[in-house]
């Protein structure tokens, strides 16, 4: 961190001098990213430290410039012409990450913002689900986009691509919560979906572009599992319609529960006599679901904007 | 889109800015143009999409509007002392009482017309209210026109610079060390530029900056926006 760039910034009274530049957070986010040893936790750390900083007041500006033009080149080469960032602090950045235990300073998004501030379920599982759990996924997306509820997920294989098309082929909203940068795709058979996804409805990423662009295979896979948390910290509730053991799933439910969400987990689940971690957190406050009315008990209804009426 | 009810965009800890990745939208501007905004309103949209479009459709209700619905009116004051509370909020109270004169974009009625509406004015009043605030309404539209968001046939730069003028009867102080030109959306960047130009000519050398409470975005912020890449 550099302690005197941080400072002379805090110091400013000035509003236009604290006014936030998204260019310039950005370059500044992919260089904080750069740094030996950067991961959620330890940036997330040294903003704990100076609440109220952003990217900016830790970087310098040669830096800042590089990074930036690193990242947009990225962008551009990925073919990608329309995109946005959300930064704490200023805008439209939404609260309830702050509820993770790394709440992520910026975040890239494709498509339409907004969805965010619609209510918000998760449903998520296995990447090799069975033919059951694949029409739970289904029935669950329709069920919730019936009741007006945006159904988000996280690109994956299985579960995940269940719940985005069927949240689509409902005429409802989805959001996909990726764990790769907006200028990657995995897995690379959801190329189309992602696309069609940051099209029409809304794609997030937290991944910093550069610092991707760089790791080795191993190290990317890390990613996947981080951005659970932040998927867990937008939605009011999580659905895990199956998953195994070991499961990456199980780091949202852990989060969900930790985060004061609502965490469901289909009944199914429980019945596997293989699995334990369904009575694990059940005992931690999960709901087990045998039908949607079972969900649908525990959000709270969706009311008409208070001011229609008046229209 | 919104499935929230009535929800008012929470207020930021700092103002957003023009830069490389947003002028572009905003054809009128400059890129050297300072200008400073809260929030994003999404175009094209129903009041409903989003928490800052109920917004600035409640703070763009019309008087003949709420005169058919008098109710309506209670949407436009909680909106115009949001605005004005994140104003109040992100612009420091020194920079309001020392640094800065705020003028406001002229409504497109003319005092006196059943839509003459000083919206930006009265924003202004309730975010400084106690301060001792440079607020300066002198400018103002020499006939009525069309509102810009909701007409299709909007005024050139050209037309809108003929019908924009200061009006002479205002007192003429000097102007603190800089000019806030305020107005509630930031969209082509004309009615800014109209006035930074006018305000130039009345005040040289006192610099013209400009503070929305939203810029306008179409469906995707940084839509085709200009990429400079060193090789």
């Amino acid at each position: 961190m550099t302690e005197d760039l941080f400072s002379q910034a805090a110091a400013s009274a000035d509003f236009a001098e604290r006014a936030v530049s998204p260019m310039r957070e950005l370059g500044a986010y992919e260089a904080l990213w750069a740094q030996e040893g950067a991961w959620f936790k330890s940036i997330a750390a040294g903003f704990r430290e100076h609440e109220g900083a952003i990217p900016s007041d830790f970087v310098s500006k040669a830096d800042i410039d590089k990074y930036s033009r690193l990242a947009l080149g990225a962008i551009r080469d990925a073919g990608i012409k329309h995109f946005g960032i959300r930064i704490h602090g200023a805008g439209d950045y939404p609260q309830t990450l702050r509820d993770a235990d790394h709440p992520v300073e910026l975040l890239y998004f494709q498509g339409a913002w907004e969805l965010v501030t619609t209510r918000c379920v998760a449903i998520v599982g296995t990447r090799e689900p069975s033919d059951d759990g694949k029409q739970r996924a289904e029935k669950l997306a329709q069920f919730l986009v019936g009741d007006g509820f945006t159904v988000v997920s996280g690109l994956a294989r299985g579960i995940d691509t269940i719940a985005h098309t069927s949240a689509m082929a409902a005429c409802g909203f989805t959001i996909a919560v990726l764990g790769t940068p907006i200028t990657e795709c995995y897995p690379p058979e959801n190329r189309k979906l992602q696309q069609r996804i940051a099209d029409r409805h809304l794609v997030i990423s937290q991944v910093p572009i550069v610092r991707y662009s760089q790791q080795h295979f191993r190290g990317k896979k890390h990613f996947f599992p981080e951005r659970n948390v932040t998927m867990s910290a937008l939605t009011e509730a999580t659905i895990i319609v199956e998953a195994g053991e070991t499961s990456g799933t199980l780091i949202q439910a852990r989060h969900a529960l930790k985060q004061k969400r609502t965490l469901f987990i289909l009944d199914s689940c429980f019945q596997n006599p293989s699995l334990s971690w369904p009575h694990t957190f059940a005992k931690q406050g999960a709901i087990r679901v045998t039908d949607y009315n079972d969900i649908k008990r525990h959000l709270a209804p969706i009311n008409p904007p208070a001011s229609a009426a008046d229209r | 889109m919104t499935s929230r009810g009535t929800l008012l965009p929470s207020i930021p800890q700092r103002l957003l800015q023009i830069d490389e990745t947003t002028v572009g939208e905003h054809f009128s501007l400059a890129a050297s143009d300072r200008c400073y905004y809260v929030w994003e309103y999404t175009a094209g949209q129903r009041y409903d999409f989003s928490p800052t479009n109920q917004l600035i459709s409640n703070l763009k209700i019309k008087p003949t509007q709420i005169g058919v619905n008098p109710r309506r009116d209670r949407h436009k004051q909680q909106a115009i002392s949001h605005s004005a509370a994140a104003l109040r909020s992100l612009i420091q109270r020194t920079w309001v009482e020392q640094h800065g004169t705020f003028i406001p974009i002229p409504a497109s009625k003319v005092p006196g017309h059943q839509d003459y509406d000083d919206r930006i004015h009265r924003l202004l009043q309730a975010a400084f209210m106690g301060f001792n605030a440079d607020i300066r309404p002198m400018l103002e539209q020499a006939a009525n026109t069309p509102a810009d968001h909701e007409s299709n046939d909007r005024l050139s730069s050209t037309a809108l610079h003929e019908l924009t003028r200061i009006n002479e009867h205002y007192p003429v102080a000097p102007p603190r060390p800089n000019i806030a030109v305020v107005d509630d959306v930031l969209n082509s960047g004309k009615h800014f530029k109209v006035a930074q130009e006018l305000l130039s000519q009345r005040f040289p050398g006192i610099p013209v900056i400009g503070i929305f409470v939203a810029r306008c975005i179409r469906n995707n912020p940084f839509a085709d926006f200009p990429v400079v890449v060193e090789n």
